[in-house]
């Protein structure tokens, strides 16, 4: 063929050339050590380096430890790091024994004069173990074959939350188990890095011996690099174990440990009363000055008037007064900073069986869970039976807010951090942890969160490893999750609880619980399917091999079932990725993507609006497929956000186009000034975009970004100040009253925030993780955010 | 032992190959502050999976595909700027690049990424069409594509041999 002939990968003159530029660079004075990299460790006499990255986190988590009132620990620190939050409620997992564990060196890092030691344990054996409480510590000084013990005063406060006196047990799953989580925890100790002179001539500890126990057989672990214990007498802090999705070799890590009686002050709350049910809220305030957390039930027992225990609380999820909201049923984990309080709501009947009024008991006695340390509490309680205990709520009601109405429901968002899936709701600020997910170099498992119309459930796919990925759905208030295998990619219904599954050979409308309302067979679904305004319709872009030409169609099925239907034939090398449909359901809007090719595709293609009917295709612009960057206003009009130039945020216009004649008109921008991002409020009349510096390269791009709001032609625009720079991905609500944006940290992590535009009051709302190791071109991999119809 | 020292056995992959990953990212971003802070990530994630990474049968491979996805990882550049220890580190002492280097240069970024990444694996690394595309994880016959497309573009541009814009008209949006 005569195309086959370009194909060739013969050598041309521009091969010469980029060689000839990497053999000059080749020669460059590049200043990289691997002792930047390793900057963590230090060799035995070798000159001290400074401890760049390690020393910024680590000064900063002291920081926080140490300055920061822990009120304020941020969001991130909490949600990000959350420990095993359901390690109680399994009672059958045996304590790990030595025996069990591999135990290896992690890392060193120093800051403020504090070495950081950390090691990593793992579950070596086949079945599952929970490690609890401190491990008990020996160190040793000398060399491998001769290691010498060395006293070291060894105390577990601090500094940081791992030191904390009750820290929540770690449960390791078995080696080779498929979970994703849980198969390590972490373990470290701190200890002086300088003497009082100033150096760093201090005893050095080897290797350490870790037991479980007091007493019994211990491990060896050597230290790759001797560990500084300078401070006379030698004394060390050893951390209790703490889950290894918060192991860093350059931070300490932020672990909130339960609750215990001594940490609270418990009380009794306003009750509530109504058609024959008597109902007291106790609650749990943090008196110490560290977050603690709760979860599961308490246990509540009724005393008489002589003492005696007459009745114990039954632990259920919810009842006639309170409790869990309706569809809930696992207990969620609460976090309490100092002073906050949570509560449980014990209910039960005015009466008993017979229908006799119950008498009234003076004493409630109280206990956290697994713990036999019970506190009697003074409050008069005339309930008698059905007597009931829900699970810890955040509040003082003892219940879970429901949303009243559609009208006053707050936005949600769904964000992937640190590999698991949290919803968290504006209102209440309330974090949720709806899957736990694996996330390593390869990125989280769990990407793509999308809320359902209602917003009342999130589904979200997941693929572990190199299998096919599945797609899972779960009310967004937690609970059952239906997977469904073999899923590439899915849509929600803008009207319906429904989704549209591609999956390899077909696609599928689902409902949310999984039953199957339709399936259309399709060669290779290649494109997500998009839902027309209706929800009537689905457009999906087809690919097929006819050997050897590649190439693909559109087709539009209706929700009500029948065939496909054809609306751009089959085109050789050309693959269509159907990304929208105008306002009034008359045009698709589709990317051509030459090739056929994902990674052609994102680097711009021609987007094309299709006619639904019948008609040929008109093109609109050369665009970046990001599906958030096309954005349908009215009728046939749209927003799309022009332009290829491969760095996202340079050279980019926004353009008002319509869609039936492809006449499109550039809305005016500052010189030098490119756009992106744009979002329009639901009532149309208002538009936001990104504003960042032209050709900002490489370097520099959205750390400069600002959000901007005007009218829906791009006119009166002005700067949302308040939002600060650095800042992408906005969402405004129905009327444009608040915004969600995410803004980017300098810690190499991002938060989801939430701006009030009349009073310019920001709150974090939620972390969300930007260290994918492939990168997330699109925030919607991650983040998903579901406002209210206004 | 040798394999006792992980310390040790990462200087060795550092030395071994973080001259030529510098030298990659360099054509590949055309900056070298930035070609830095790419490869010093590389190597932190490197070092950071120590374990896995140590065993692997082909490191280097390992690291440019973490350069690489890096360099096009749209995120970061969102967040550029949070590059660890850009304040800490000395200017490079370098010879400036020639102009025809900075022509080259500026020609490349015009290639998308992959097309990009294609031509370097050939011309740099001397890998075969089917080896890069194995190290992509394309087929061949895209990644003939791209480096035919690739080449054409950086002929245009550069105005080597010139060869008639065949099969690049139809991209003319980008350029």
């Amino acid at each position: 063929m005569a195309e086959d002939s370009q194909f060739q990968s013969s050598e041309s003159p521009v091969d010469g050339l980029v060689r000839d530029l990497y053999t000059t660079a080749l020669g460059f004075d590049w200043d990289l050590e691997p002792e930047d990299i390793v900057g963590s460790s230090r060799r035995p006499g070798a000159k001290r380096v400074p401890r760049r990255v390690g020393a910024v986190l680590v000064a900063a988590a002291i920081l926080v430890v140490f300055f920061v009132p822990f009120p304020h620990l941020s969001v991130f620190d909490r949600l990000g790091h959350r420990p095993s939050a359901v390690s109680t409620s399994r009672p059958k997992t045996q304590l790990c024994k030595i025996g069990q564990l591999r135990i290896t060196y992690y890392g060193e890092s120093a800051a403020a004069g504090t070495a950081i030691t950390s090691f990593k344990v793992t579950n070596a054996s086949k079945v599952a173990c929970v490690l609890s409480g401190y491990p008990t510590v020996q160190f040793f000084t000398g060399t491998t074959s001769a290691p010498r013990p060395f006293a070291v005063e060894v105390s577990h406060d601090g500094p940081g939350i791992a030191f904390a006196s009750h820290p929540r047990p770690v449960v390791l799953a078995p080696s080779g188990s498929s979970a994703s989580a849980g198969k390590a925890a972490g373990l470290l100790f701190t200890s002086g890095d300088f003497a009082a002179d100033g150096s760093g001539n201090c005893p050095q500890v080897t290797s350490i011996v870790v037991r479980l126990r007091d007493s019994g057989r211990g491990t060896r672990v050597f230290l790759w690099y001797p560990t500084n214990v300078c401070r006379s007498p030698a004394s060390a802090n050893v951390s209790s174990f703490f889950p290894a999705s918060s192991l860093d070799p350059y931070a300490l890590p932020t672990i909130i440990p339960w609750c215990t009686m001594s940490d609270l002050s418990v009380s009794i709350g306003e009750g509530d009363a109504g058609l024959g049910h008597v109902g007291m809220p106790i609650l749990f305030r943090n008196v110490t000055v560290i977050p603690c957390g709760l979860s599961s039930y308490p246990s509540v027992g009724l005393l008489g008037a002589s003492g005696r225990r007459v009745a114990t609380a039954k632990d259920t999820p919810s009842g006639y007064l309170g409790g869990l909201a309706s569809g809930t049923t696992s207990p969620p984990v609460v976090d309490l900073p100092p002073g906050q309080t949570a509560s449980a709501l014990v209910e039960a009947l005015d009466s008993n069986s017979s229908g006799a009024a119950c008498p009234t008991y003076p004493t409630v006695l109280v206990s956290l869970p697994a713990s036999a340390q019970a506190v009697a509490v003074e409050h008069a309680f005339n309930g008698c039976s059905d007597l009931q205990v829900h699970p810890f709520v955040r509040g003082r009601t003892g219940s879970v807010a429901q949303a009243a109405t559609s009208s006053d429901a707050a936005a949600k968002v769904a964000v992937v951090d640190a590999g698991s899936l949290f919803v968290v709701d504006e209102a209440t600020g309330e974090h949720l942890l709806l899957a736990r997910g694996a996330s390593s170099q390869l990125g989280s498992d769990i990407n793509t969160p999308a809320f359902s119309a209602d917003g009342d459930w999130v589904a979200y796919l997941e693929q572990v490893g190199g299998s096919p990925s599945s797609l899972h759905v779960t009310r967004s208030s937690g609970g059952a999750v239906v997977t469904i295998p073999g899923v590439l990619s899915y849509s929600w219904s803008p009207r319906r609880d429904e989704l549209a599954a591609s999956l390899p050979d077909a696609v599928e409308l689902l409902s949310p619980t999984g039953t199957v309302f339709h399936r259309w067979t399709l060669a290779r679904p290649w494109s997500q399917p998009v839902f027309s305004p209706s929800g009537d319709e689905i457009a999906i872009g087809s690919s097929t091999t006819r050997v050897p030409v590649e190439g693909g169609s559109l087709v539009v099925v209706r929700v009500s079932g029948g065939p496909a239907r054809t609306v751009v034939a089959f085109r050789a090398h050309v693959c269509q990725i159907p990304v929208s449909w105008t306002v009034d359901g008359s045009y698709i809007l589709s990317w051509q993507n030459e090739g056929c090719s994902a990674s052609i595709a994102a680097d711009g293609a021609l987007l094309e609006s299709v006619p639904a009917k019948s008609g040929p295709p008109v093109p609109l612009g050369w665009t970046l497929p990001y599906p958030s960057w096309v954005v349908p206003v009215s009728g046939t009009r749209l927003l799309v956000n022009e332009g290829v130039d491969r760095i996202a945020a340079d050279h980019k216009t926004l353009r008002s186009c319509d869609a039936a004649t492809g006449k499109c008109q550039t809305l005016a921008l500052p010189v030098a000034t490119s756009t992106v991002d744009p979002a329009l409020a639901r009532a149309g009349d208002e538009l936001l975009e990104v504003r960042v510096r032209q050709s900002v390269q490489i370097n520099g791009t959205v750390a400069d970004g600002t959000i901007w709001q005007g009218d829906a032609t791009g006119k009166h625009e002005r700067e949302l100040s308040s939002a600060g720079t650095g800042v992408a991905d906005p969402v405004p609500s129905p009327g444009g009253s608040t915004v969600t944006f995410v803004r980017m940290t300098s810690a190499g992590k991002a938060t989801v925030d939430l701006l009030t535009v009349r009073t310019g009051v920001v709150s974090e709302l939620a972390p969300v993780d930007d260290d994918d190791y492939y990168g997330e071109f699109e925030a919607s991999a991650v983040l998903s955010v579901w406002q209210p119809v206004g | 032992m040798a394999d006792l020292d992980p310390e040790a056995e990462f200087c060795r992959l550092f030395e071994r190959t973080g001259r030529s990953l510098l030298a990659q990212a360099y054509v590949l971003t055309g900056d070298s502050q930035e070609s830095q802070d790419l490869v010093q990530e590389a190597f932190l994630r490197a070092w950071r999976d120590w374990a896995r990474v140590s065993i692997l049968d082909d490191q280097q491979a390992w690291l440019r595909r973490v350069l690489y996805n890096l360099s096009v990882n749209r995120w970061r550049k969102l967040t550029a700027g949070r590059s660890y220890d850009r304040l800490s580190r000395t200017d490079a002492t370098s010879p400036a690049p020639s102009i025809g280097h900075l022509d080259v240069m500026k020609a490349l970024q015009h290639l998308p990424v992959k097309q990009r990444q294609a031509l370097m694996l050939v011309a740099i690394l001397d890998m075969t069409a089917a080896q890069a595309a194995q190290e992509m994880g394309a087929n061949e016959g895209t990644v003939r594509v791209w480096l035919s497309r690739a080449r054409q573009t950086m002929e245009l541009l550069l105005g080597v041999d010139a060869v008639p814009a065949t099969g690049t008209g139809e991209r003319g949006g980008r350029r």
